[in-house]
Protein backbone atom coordinates (compact mmCIF):
# COMPACT_ATOMS: atom_id res chain seq x y z
CA UNK A 1 0.00 0.00 0.00
CA UNK A 2 1.34 3.36 -0.91
CA UNK A 3 2.09 6.14 1.32
CA UNK A 4 -0.83 8.09 0.41
CA UNK A 5 -3.07 5.08 1.14
CA UNK A 6 -1.35 4.94 4.42
CA UNK A 7 -1.95 8.19 5.38
CA UNK A 8 -5.98 7.91 4.61
CA UNK A 9 -6.20 4.43 6.05
CA UNK A 10 -4.68 6.47 9.55
CA UNK A 11 -7.08 9.66 9.21
CA UNK A 12 -10.13 7.86 8.59
CA UNK A 13 -9.18 5.00 11.96
CA UNK A 14 -8.64 7.97 13.79
CA UNK A 15 -11.16 10.47 12.87
CA UNK A 16 -13.43 7.52 13.18
CA UNK A 17 -12.73 6.03 16.84
CA UNK A 18 -12.42 9.34 17.78
CA UNK A 19 -16.18 10.65 17.19
CA UNK A 20 -16.65 7.07 18.73
CA UNK A 21 -15.34 8.11 22.11
CA UNK A 22 -16.24 11.98 22.05
CA UNK A 23 -19.72 12.13 20.79
CA UNK A 24 -21.19 9.83 23.19
CA UNK A 25 -19.11 11.66 25.86
CA UNK A 26 -21.21 15.12 24.79
CA UNK A 27 -24.52 13.87 24.94
CA UNK A 28 -24.56 11.96 27.76
CA UNK A 29 -25.53 14.37 30.21
CA UNK A 30 -29.14 13.74 28.80
CA UNK A 31 -31.32 12.39 31.54
CA UNK A 32 -32.45 8.56 30.46
CA UNK A 33 -34.94 5.89 30.87
CA UNK A 34 -34.08 4.19 35.18
CA UNK A 35 -33.94 0.77 33.16
CA UNK A 36 -31.12 2.53 30.31
CA UNK A 37 -29.24 3.82 33.84
CA UNK A 38 -29.53 0.57 35.38
CA UNK A 39 -28.25 -1.22 31.70
CA UNK A 40 -25.56 1.41 32.00
CA UNK A 41 -24.51 0.76 35.37
CA UNK A 42 -23.38 -3.16 34.49
CA UNK A 43 -21.11 -2.15 31.70
CA UNK A 44 -17.67 -1.81 33.67
CA UNK A 45 -18.16 -4.79 35.68
CA UNK A 46 -19.40 -6.87 31.90
CA UNK A 47 -16.39 -4.99 31.03
CA UNK A 48 -14.36 -6.41 32.91
CA UNK A 49 -15.31 -10.03 32.53
CA UNK A 50 -15.03 -9.98 29.29
CA UNK A 51 -11.47 -8.60 28.88
CA UNK A 52 -10.43 -11.02 31.65
CA UNK A 53 -11.44 -14.46 29.29
CA UNK A 54 -10.10 -12.45 26.47
CA UNK A 55 -6.94 -11.42 27.33
CA UNK A 56 -5.59 -14.22 29.72
CA UNK A 57 -4.93 -17.19 27.65
CA UNK A 58 -2.45 -14.54 25.64
CA UNK A 59 -0.79 -13.68 28.99
CA UNK A 60 1.74 -15.85 28.98
CA UNK A 61 2.83 -18.16 26.41
CA UNK A 62 0.80 -21.59 25.83
CA UNK A 63 2.10 -24.17 28.76
CA UNK A 64 2.43 -22.40 31.43
CA UNK A 65 -1.38 -22.25 32.36
CA UNK A 66 -0.11 -23.18 36.10
CA UNK A 67 1.75 -20.44 36.73
CA UNK A 68 -0.94 -17.86 35.19
CA UNK A 69 -3.50 -19.56 37.71
CA UNK A 70 -0.96 -19.09 40.41
CA UNK A 71 -0.39 -15.71 39.94
CA UNK A 72 -4.08 -14.31 39.44
CA UNK A 73 -4.64 -16.34 42.30
CA UNK A 74 -2.07 -14.71 44.36
CA UNK A 75 -3.13 -11.24 43.03
CA UNK A 76 -7.38 -12.21 43.73
CA UNK A 77 -5.99 -13.15 47.64
CA UNK A 78 -3.70 -10.13 47.87
CA UNK A 79 -6.98 -7.57 46.51
CA UNK A 80 -8.82 -8.87 49.31
CA UNK A 81 -7.01 -6.56 51.87
CA UNK A 82 -7.04 -2.94 51.65
CA UNK A 83 -5.36 -0.56 50.03
CA UNK A 84 -3.73 -0.14 46.12
CA UNK A 85 -3.88 -2.48 43.21
CA UNK A 86 -0.14 -2.52 43.05
CA UNK A 87 1.22 -4.76 45.36
CA UNK A 88 -1.06 -7.53 43.81
CA UNK A 89 0.01 -6.97 40.46
CA UNK A 90 3.87 -6.46 41.38
CA UNK A 91 3.22 -10.19 43.14
CA UNK A 92 1.52 -12.04 40.15
CA UNK A 93 4.37 -10.26 37.85
CA UNK A 94 6.97 -11.61 39.75
CA UNK A 95 5.08 -14.86 39.78
CA UNK A 96 4.70 -14.67 36.27
CA UNK A 97 8.88 -13.91 35.53
CA UNK A 98 9.61 -16.81 38.43
CA UNK A 99 7.56 -19.21 36.28
CA UNK A 100 9.04 -18.30 32.76
CA UNK A 101 12.37 -18.55 34.07
CA UNK A 102 12.17 -21.87 35.73
CA UNK A 103 10.17 -23.24 33.03
CA UNK A 104 7.54 -24.30 35.51
CA UNK A 105 4.18 -25.47 33.58
CA UNK B 1 -11.22 19.64 48.12
CA UNK B 2 -7.17 19.84 47.43
CA UNK B 3 -6.02 18.70 44.35
CA UNK B 4 -4.15 15.50 44.79
CA UNK B 5 -0.45 15.98 44.63
CA UNK B 6 0.58 12.55 42.65
CA UNK B 7 0.91 12.84 39.05
CA UNK B 8 0.58 9.30 38.51
CA UNK B 9 -2.90 6.96 40.10
CA UNK B 10 -1.21 3.92 41.19
CA UNK B 11 -3.54 2.02 38.78
CA UNK B 12 -2.13 3.56 35.85
CA UNK B 13 1.26 1.85 36.53
CA UNK B 14 0.10 -1.77 35.94
CA UNK B 15 -1.79 -0.66 32.36
CA UNK B 16 1.51 1.24 31.36
CA UNK B 17 3.00 -2.21 32.04
CA UNK B 18 0.56 -4.61 30.61
CA UNK B 19 0.73 -1.75 27.26
CA UNK B 20 4.46 -1.37 26.75
CA UNK B 21 4.99 -5.35 25.23
CA UNK B 22 1.88 -5.20 23.63
CA UNK B 23 2.75 -1.67 21.81
CA UNK B 24 6.78 -2.98 21.36
CA UNK B 25 5.00 -6.41 19.21
CA UNK B 26 3.16 -3.45 17.40
CA UNK B 27 5.55 -2.04 16.15
CA UNK B 28 7.57 -5.00 15.62
CA UNK B 29 4.95 -6.35 13.42
CA UNK B 30 4.24 -3.38 11.61
CA UNK B 31 7.90 -2.85 10.51
CA UNK B 32 8.13 -7.01 9.83
CA UNK B 33 5.15 -6.09 7.50
CA UNK B 34 7.69 -3.16 5.52
CA UNK B 35 5.51 -0.51 6.13
CA UNK B 36 7.01 3.07 7.18
CA UNK B 37 8.15 3.59 10.45
CA UNK B 38 5.74 6.76 11.00
CA UNK B 39 2.56 4.56 9.95
CA UNK B 40 2.39 2.62 13.57
CA UNK B 41 3.26 5.45 15.19
CA UNK B 42 0.63 7.20 13.53
CA UNK B 43 -1.73 4.56 14.54
CA UNK B 44 -0.72 4.51 18.11
CA UNK B 45 -1.43 8.15 18.73
CA UNK B 46 -4.42 8.67 16.97
CA UNK B 47 -6.12 5.50 16.87
CA UNK B 48 -4.99 4.62 20.35
CA UNK B 49 -7.23 1.03 20.31
CA UNK B 50 -4.99 -1.83 20.50
CA UNK B 51 -6.91 -4.32 18.69
CA UNK B 52 -7.79 -2.47 15.89
CA UNK B 53 -4.56 -1.32 15.07
CA UNK B 54 -3.59 -4.78 15.20
CA UNK B 55 -6.68 -5.65 12.86
CA UNK B 56 -5.09 -3.08 10.76
CA UNK B 57 -2.00 -4.38 10.34
CA UNK B 58 -3.66 -7.61 9.13
CA UNK B 59 -5.87 -5.87 6.52
CA UNK B 60 -2.79 -3.85 5.14
CA UNK B 61 -0.64 -7.23 4.71
CA UNK B 62 -3.77 -8.76 2.92
CA UNK B 63 -3.90 -5.92 0.42
CA UNK B 64 -8.02 -5.01 1.92
CA UNK B 65 -9.27 -1.92 -0.03
CA UNK B 66 -8.76 1.66 2.70
CA UNK B 67 -12.75 1.88 2.89
CA UNK B 68 -13.16 -1.90 4.02
CA UNK B 69 -10.24 -1.36 6.70
CA UNK B 70 -11.57 2.32 8.02
CA UNK B 71 -15.08 0.17 8.27
CA UNK B 72 -13.49 -2.53 9.79
CA UNK B 73 -11.43 -0.16 12.33
CA UNK B 74 -14.79 1.36 12.97
CA UNK B 75 -16.64 -2.06 13.70
CA UNK B 76 -13.93 -3.30 16.14
CA UNK B 77 -14.12 0.15 18.35
CA UNK B 78 -18.19 0.43 18.49
CA UNK B 79 -17.86 -0.77 22.46
CA UNK B 80 -15.95 2.42 23.01
CA UNK B 81 -19.68 4.58 22.33
CA UNK B 82 -20.85 1.95 24.71
CA UNK B 83 -18.23 2.56 27.40
CA UNK B 84 -18.17 6.60 26.81
CA UNK B 85 -21.98 6.88 27.20
CA UNK B 86 -21.60 4.87 30.74
CA UNK B 87 -18.02 6.48 31.90
CA UNK B 88 -19.66 10.08 31.03
CA UNK B 89 -23.64 9.65 32.47
CA UNK B 90 -21.65 8.33 36.26
CA UNK B 91 -18.79 11.37 35.91
CA UNK B 92 -21.28 14.00 34.69
CA UNK B 93 -18.01 16.81 33.97
CA UNK B 94 -18.53 20.37 32.05
CA UNK B 95 -18.24 19.75 28.42
CA UNK B 96 -14.57 21.04 27.54
CA UNK B 97 -13.08 17.87 30.15
CA UNK B 98 -15.16 15.63 28.46
CA UNK B 99 -12.67 15.90 25.41
CA UNK B 100 -10.35 13.40 27.30
CA UNK B 101 -12.71 10.69 26.20
CA UNK B 102 -10.53 10.06 23.33
CA UNK B 103 -7.91 8.55 26.03
CA UNK B 104 -10.71 6.37 27.26
CA UNK B 105 -9.63 2.97 26.34
CA UNK B 106 -10.89 -0.92 27.81
CA UNK B 107 -8.66 -0.67 30.69
CA UNK B 108 -8.71 3.02 31.54
CA UNK B 109 -12.23 3.00 31.58
CA UNK B 110 -12.72 -0.37 33.89
CA UNK B 111 -10.39 1.02 36.20
CA UNK B 112 -12.14 4.67 36.11
CA UNK B 113 -15.67 3.05 36.56
CA UNK B 114 -15.38 0.86 39.60
CA UNK B 115 -15.70 2.91 42.56
CA UNK B 116 -16.35 6.94 42.74
CA UNK B 117 -17.00 8.80 39.75
CA UNK B 118 -13.54 10.42 38.88
CA UNK B 119 -13.06 14.11 38.27
CA UNK B 120 -11.24 14.77 35.10
CA UNK B 121 -8.03 16.02 36.61
CA UNK B 122 -8.22 12.30 38.54
CA UNK B 123 -9.21 10.27 35.19
CA UNK B 124 -6.17 12.86 34.17
CA UNK B 125 -3.91 10.95 36.35
CA UNK B 126 -4.67 7.76 35.54
CA UNK B 127 -4.65 7.94 32.01
CA UNK B 128 -1.89 9.96 30.63
CA UNK B 129 0.79 7.12 31.47
CA UNK B 130 -0.97 4.39 29.87
CA UNK B 131 -0.85 6.45 26.92
CA UNK B 132 2.28 7.81 26.84
CA UNK B 133 3.68 4.46 27.18
CA UNK B 134 1.74 3.21 24.16
CA UNK B 135 3.29 5.77 22.26
CA UNK B 136 6.90 4.66 23.11
CA UNK B 137 6.68 1.52 23.38
CA UNK B 138 5.70 1.71 19.54
CA UNK B 139 8.34 4.01 18.45
CA UNK B 140 10.76 1.43 20.74
CA UNK B 141 9.41 -1.37 18.70
CA UNK B 142 9.38 0.16 15.08
CA UNK B 143 12.70 1.82 15.37
CA UNK B 144 14.75 -0.97 17.91
CA UNK B 145 13.36 -4.25 17.06
CA UNK B 146 13.59 -7.37 19.91
CA UNK B 147 15.62 -5.77 22.41
CA UNK B 148 13.49 -6.37 24.98
CA UNK B 149 14.09 -9.96 26.72
CA UNK B 150 10.89 -11.98 25.53
CA UNK B 151 10.88 -13.04 29.29
CA UNK B 152 10.27 -9.78 30.82
CA UNK B 153 7.74 -8.68 27.71
CA UNK B 154 5.62 -12.40 28.63
CA UNK B 155 6.05 -11.62 32.01
CA UNK B 156 4.84 -7.64 31.92
CA UNK B 157 1.72 -9.14 30.00
CA UNK B 158 0.14 -10.52 32.73
CA UNK B 159 -0.06 -7.48 34.84
CA UNK B 160 -3.46 -5.91 32.85
CA UNK B 161 -4.90 -9.08 33.84
CA UNK B 162 -3.49 -9.22 37.71
CA UNK B 163 -5.02 -5.26 37.55
CA UNK B 164 -8.74 -7.14 36.28
CA UNK B 165 -8.49 -9.12 38.84
CA UNK B 166 -7.79 -6.86 41.60
CA UNK B 167 -10.26 -4.32 40.26
CA UNK B 168 -13.09 -7.43 39.82
CA UNK B 169 -12.66 -8.68 43.87
CA UNK B 170 -13.03 -4.72 44.73
CA UNK B 171 -16.09 -4.29 42.73
CA UNK B 172 -17.59 -7.52 44.31
CA UNK B 173 -16.71 -6.51 47.43
CA UNK B 174 -18.87 -2.78 46.98
CA UNK B 175 -21.62 -4.40 45.20
CA UNK B 176 -22.08 -8.19 45.05
CA UNK B 177 -24.68 -8.29 42.08
CA UNK B 178 -22.11 -6.91 39.91
CA UNK B 179 -21.05 -10.87 40.13
CA UNK B 180 -23.85 -11.45 37.48
CA UNK B 181 -22.27 -8.51 35.02
CA UNK B 182 -19.11 -10.19 35.56
CA UNK B 183 -20.13 -13.63 34.27
CA UNK B 184 -22.31 -13.05 31.63
CA UNK B 185 -19.46 -10.68 29.58
CA UNK B 186 -16.95 -13.75 30.37
CA UNK B 187 -19.18 -16.26 28.90
CA UNK B 188 -20.22 -14.60 25.97
CA UNK B 189 -17.28 -13.11 25.24
CA UNK B 190 -16.01 -16.86 25.47
CA UNK B 191 -18.90 -17.96 23.46
CA UNK B 192 -18.14 -15.14 20.85
CA UNK B 193 -14.50 -15.64 20.05
CA UNK B 194 -14.73 -17.05 16.39
CA UNK B 195 -16.46 -13.73 15.67
CA UNK B 196 -13.12 -11.71 17.01
CA UNK B 197 -13.24 -7.87 17.05
CA UNK B 198 -17.28 -8.18 18.04
CA UNK B 199 -16.81 -10.70 21.26
CA UNK B 200 -15.88 -7.64 23.71
CA UNK B 201 -18.91 -5.54 22.48
CA UNK B 202 -21.33 -8.70 22.50
CA UNK B 203 -20.25 -9.50 26.47
CA UNK B 204 -20.51 -5.78 27.36
CA UNK B 205 -24.17 -5.80 26.09
CA UNK B 206 -24.95 -9.29 27.55
CA UNK B 207 -23.42 -8.48 31.18
CA UNK B 208 -25.61 -5.13 31.00
CA UNK B 209 -28.44 -6.57 30.19
CA UNK B 210 -27.42 -9.48 33.39
CA UNK B 211 -27.11 -6.16 35.56
CA UNK B 212 -30.87 -4.89 34.51
CA UNK B 213 -32.17 -8.23 34.68
CA UNK B 214 -30.26 -10.23 37.82
CA UNK B 215 -28.77 -7.48 39.57
CA UNK B 216 -32.39 -5.75 40.16
CA UNK B 217 -33.54 -8.97 41.45
CA UNK B 218 -30.49 -9.19 43.97
CA UNK B 219 -30.76 -5.77 45.02
CA UNK B 220 -34.34 -6.61 45.61
CA UNK B 221 -34.00 -9.71 47.68
CA UNK B 222 -30.83 -7.91 49.94
CA UNK B 223 -33.62 -5.48 51.21
CA UNK B 224 -34.44 -6.38 54.63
Amino acid sequence: MSGARLLLLVAGASAGTALLRYLPALFATRPAHPKLERLLQGVPAAALGALLVQSVPTALPAGHLLTVAAALSVAAVLSLRPGGVLLPVAAAVAIAAAGLFLHLP
Amino acid sequence: MPRPTRIIDPRAVPIALGYLPVAFAFGLAAVALHAPAWFPILLSVFVYAGASQFATLHLVATGAPVVASVLAVWLINLRMALESVSFFRRANWPQRPRALALWLTDETFVAASLGPAPRPWEFLRLAWLPYTVWIAGTVLGSLLGGILPSLLRNAFGISIDALFVALLVSALRQDPSAVWSALAGAGVALLAQPVGGWALLLGMVAGALAHLLLGARTSKEARP
